[in-house]
Formats: C-alpha cells, sequence, structure tokens
C-alpha cells in the first residue's frame, strides 16, 4: 500500500438502505457477496449498510446485487424495496490514516501531551517548545485521558498548581493513566493510580512505563479508595458527578490534613451538587476552575490551624 | 475517567478476521480511533467463534478512545451455516437453495435470545423463521 504515492487499486462501496426489519437480512447478503464484514448507521426509520469490494468492475456488482435483493425482496413480501448505490474509493494506509486527526497539546505552563508518531520539539516549528517542557506520550487507546478532552485538560492543569515536591497523590479512575504520569513529572514523590477497568489498568501500566515515571507511579485494579488503609497528599479524580457523589466520602476520608482534592469530569451546572457533597465529608471547596462546559472542584482537608482562616464562603 | 460518548458504531466482522481494510479501516478512520488496537482486541476476543459474522458496537468517546461489545452472530449467518451454505463465495446473483430442520431454528433462537428481545422461545423462533423464509431457506420437520 501506499499512502501519498499513486496506487490503482480501488475499493468499490456499495450503500444499501434497508428497512430496520429486513437490516439483518441485507446486511448477511452483503456480507456473503463482499466476503467481508459491513457497517451498519442507522438513520431515521432506516439502516444504512455499506460494503466494500477491491478492484471489481462495478456494473457487474450492481447487477449481481440487484438481482440477490429482489430475490430477498420477493421472499420478504409487502412491497420491500432497497434503494442500492455503488461509489468509489482509493486504497490507502488506514492504519496510519486515522492519526492526521491528532497534534501535540500545551496544557497549563509546562505539560505536552502528544502521540508517540509526533516529535518533540516540532520538526516544522509549529508550535513553540521549551526547555522546561514536561512531555508524557499517550496514544488513544481503548481507555480513556488521550490528552484531547477539555475534562483532562482541566485535570492537568489543576496538578501543575497543586502538586508539591514528593508529596503523595493518588489517581482515582485512571484510564490511560495520563493524570499519573503528569503528577510524576511535575515531582510527585509517590502516585498510585486506580481504575475498576483491567483493561484500563492494563493500559495505563503500559503508558507509566513507556514515559518511565514505573519508578514513582503504581497501578492496580480497584474500586475508588475504599480498600486502603493510607492517606494522601493530593487526590485528583476525573471520573463523572454520579461516580464522585457515590465516592466522595471515601475519598476525603483518605485525604491527609492539610492535603487537598480535585475532582473532575463534571458538567457545569452540576457544581453546585459537588461541592456539596465535598463539604458534607468535610472538606473546604477552595476553587472551582471552569473549561468549555466542564469543572474541576478543588477542596481541602485543613488542619484545625488553618480552619480559622476565613474563605470558604460558597 | 469522564466518558462523554460522542457516538455509536455498529458493524458486523468475520470473528478473529479484522483489519485495517475495509470495511473496519474507514468507517473507524472517519472518527479518529486507533484501528490497529481494535483489530487486536477484536481478533483476540472473537478467536474461539472463528467462521461467524460477529456483530460489533463500537462506543466512541469524545477524545477518541473507545470500548466496544460483541454479540451473538446474526440469525442469517446462522441459519447459513446450518444449511451448509458458504459464505464469502463473491459471486454475487447466485440464490442459496437450502433447507435446516425446526430443531435447528429452535437451536438458533435459543443462542440468539438474549440479543432478539423475544420474551420466549417461540416467539424467538418466530424471528428466526422469518429471516429464514427472506434468505429463501426452507424449514422441514
Amino acid at each position: 500500500m501506499v499512502r501519498n504515492g499513486t496506487t490503482s487499486r480501488e475499493w468499490r462501496v456499495v450503500r444499501i438502505e434497508a428497512s430496520p426489519s429486513a437490516a439483518e437480512s441485507v446486511a448477511s447478503l452483503l456480507t456473503e457477496v463482499t466476503g467481508r464484514g459491513v457497517a451498519l448507521d442507522e438513520a431515521d426509520r432506516a439502516v444504512i449498510i455499506t460494503g466494500y469490494m477491491l478492484d471489481c468492475e462495478a456494473g457487474a456488482l450492481e447487477q449481481g446485487l440487484r438481482q440477490r435483493l429482489a430475490e430477498l425482496a420477493a421472499n420478504l413480501g409487502a412491497g420491500a424495496t432497497f434503494p442500492l448505490s455503488i461509489a468509489s474509493v482509493p486504497e490507502e494506509d488506514w492504519t496510519v490514516a486515522w492519526r492526521d486527526s491528532y497534534r501535540p497539546v500545551r496544557v497549563g505552563r509546562r505539560l505536552v501531551v502528544k502521540p508517540s508518531w509526533h516529535s518533540w520539539p516540532p520538526p516544522d516549528g509549529a508550535m513553540p517548545a521549551f526547555d522546561d517542557d514536561l512531555v508524557i506520550e499517550i496514544d488513544p487507546q481503548m481507555a480513556f485521558g488521550t490528552g484531547a478532552h477539555e475534562t483532562t485538560q482541566l485535570s492537568l492543569a489543576a496538578l501543575e498548581d497543586l502538586i508539591q515536591p514528593g508529596c503523595s497523590v493518588a489517581d482515582v479512575g485512571c484510564g490511560t493513566g495520563i493524570l499519573s504520569i503528569a503528577a510524576a513529572k511535575l515531582g510527585a514523590g509517590e502516585v498510585l493510580a486506580v481504575d475498576n477497568d483491567p483493561l484500563a489498568v492494563e493500559i495505563a501500566r503500559q503508558n507509566v512505563a513507556h514515559n518511565s515515571v514505573a519508578d514513582r507511579v503504581s497501578v492496580q485494579v480497584g474500586d475508588g479508595l475504599s480498600n486502603l488503609e493510607r492517606r494522601f497528599d493530593l487526590i485528583v479524580a476525573n471520573i463523572n458527578t454520579p461516580v464522585i457523589v457515590a465516592l466522595s466520602s471515601s475519598l476525603a476520608a483518605h485525604l491527609a490534613g492539610g492535603g487537598s482534592i480535585a475532582v473532575c469530569g463534571i458538567p457545569t451546572v452540576r457544581a453546585p451538587r459537588v461541592a456539596s457533597v465535598l463539604r458534607q465529608g468535610g472538606l473546604w471547596v477552595e476553587e472551582v476552575r471552569t473549561q468549555g462546559t466542564w469543572v474541576c472542584v478543588v477542596a481541602q482537608r485543613r488542619t484545625n490551624r488553618q480552619v480559622h482562616l476565613p474563605s470558604d464562603k460558597t | 475517567m469522564a466518558k462523554k460518548i460522542l457516538t455509536t458504531i455498529k458493524m458486523h466482522v468475520p470473528a478473529g478476521r479484522a483489519s485495517p481494510a475495509p470495511p473496519v479501516g474507514p468507517t473507524l478512520g472517519q472518527h479518529g480511533l486507533n484501528i490497529m488496537e481494535f483489530c487486536k482486541s477484536f481478533n483476540e476476543r472473537t478467536a474461539s467463534q472463528m467462521g461467524d459474522i460477529i456483530p460489533v458496537e463500537i462506543t466512541v468517546y469524545a477524545d477518541h478512545s473507545f470500548t466496544f461489545i460483541t454479540k451473538t452472530p446474526p440469525a442469517a449467518s446462522l441459519l447459513k451455516k446450518a444449511a451448509g451454505i458458504e459464505s464469502g463465495s463473491g459471486e454475487p446473483g447466485r440464490e442459496p437453495v437450502a433447507e435446516v430442520s425446526r430443531e435447528k431454528i429452535r437451536q438458533i433462537a435459543q443462542e440468539k435470545q438474549e440479543d432478539l428481545n423475544a420474551r420466549d422461545i417461540e416467539a424467538a423462533m418466530r424471528i428466526i423463521e422469518g429471516t429464514a423464509r427472506s434468505m429463501g431457506i426452507n424449514i422441514v420437520d
């Protein structure tokens, strides 16, 4: 396969429209004819079934398909029709074509998140690079947290502001492990990443090793921190409102005196609810950060001395 | 993490044989998904079902990460197997003429009952029989 050069290979793209009840029969017919899989798009009261065939003559393909569809329509009765269209697309290297939409992202002051196929600094000078940039390499996989989403960026920026050198960090709902890797690179002494999805844990372990922070980051399967006896200086949880609400008292209990928690993945309208449950857990809400339609709520477990300071008015 | 769902993609893919070629490549590529990652996981998960067509539903999240679930093979694919009709002949225009037993219909209905949304085995059998008729397959006792 040649990506940017010339290639004579053409794929015929067959699209057939069917009613939802006939979609499976049409999908099966097209699978049989092409010898490959099909894609099914559910449109308004119809399903578009798309199949592909390499280097075949469009006329003969169309004639054969129309004949088979007519037989299917006759078997189904009740005037079933199957509108059919055939187009062509040139062959390309789909293993790399999907990567085009990914670019390095700069978050906060020093963090850069990039996929493995981009080098840093950018060779074309497309983005400014600095000597103290902290580069995190994450490829999109079957776990959330590629750096492309606002909630991940909010969490990363919060980490950059909250991490103290050598502090302990828990990353609850770690996904790809991106926040744990950032925490380690920002100077955390030890980081524990947990996720209830074993696949995410496996992916996070690979990313942690790939980013050379395995000496400070451990990853394990778990529902929140409930089975742990210890406390952390900083907890970050980029999940969603219901899970944050359910875990809040447990997370608050695992926060060391003076420690902070940053919870993300919360739509702006749910921020008051989340702030309220964090207060019920004995924490002081310090800050609500926003990006787009998302918020990150930062709260603190104050020591007795700090409690005298007035601020938590919300 | 905060999984905001962007879209859902449905495909039928031969078990253990997903590749970056169509339909997987262009279908996943247009949503910016890691194609090799999908192929690897799908083939691993369906390796024991080689020869079957597997319906797969891929959930795409806002940052282009994804997860997927696989379902039981389509009734049409199970019927073809039961009737001994070859798949992927690449010869359009060839109408299969075949028959399957009512007992086999019952087995297929049992296998697919959870995906069919049928309230009992009789209702599931009627759905499978309808698919068989639409394919020109005769049902024999």
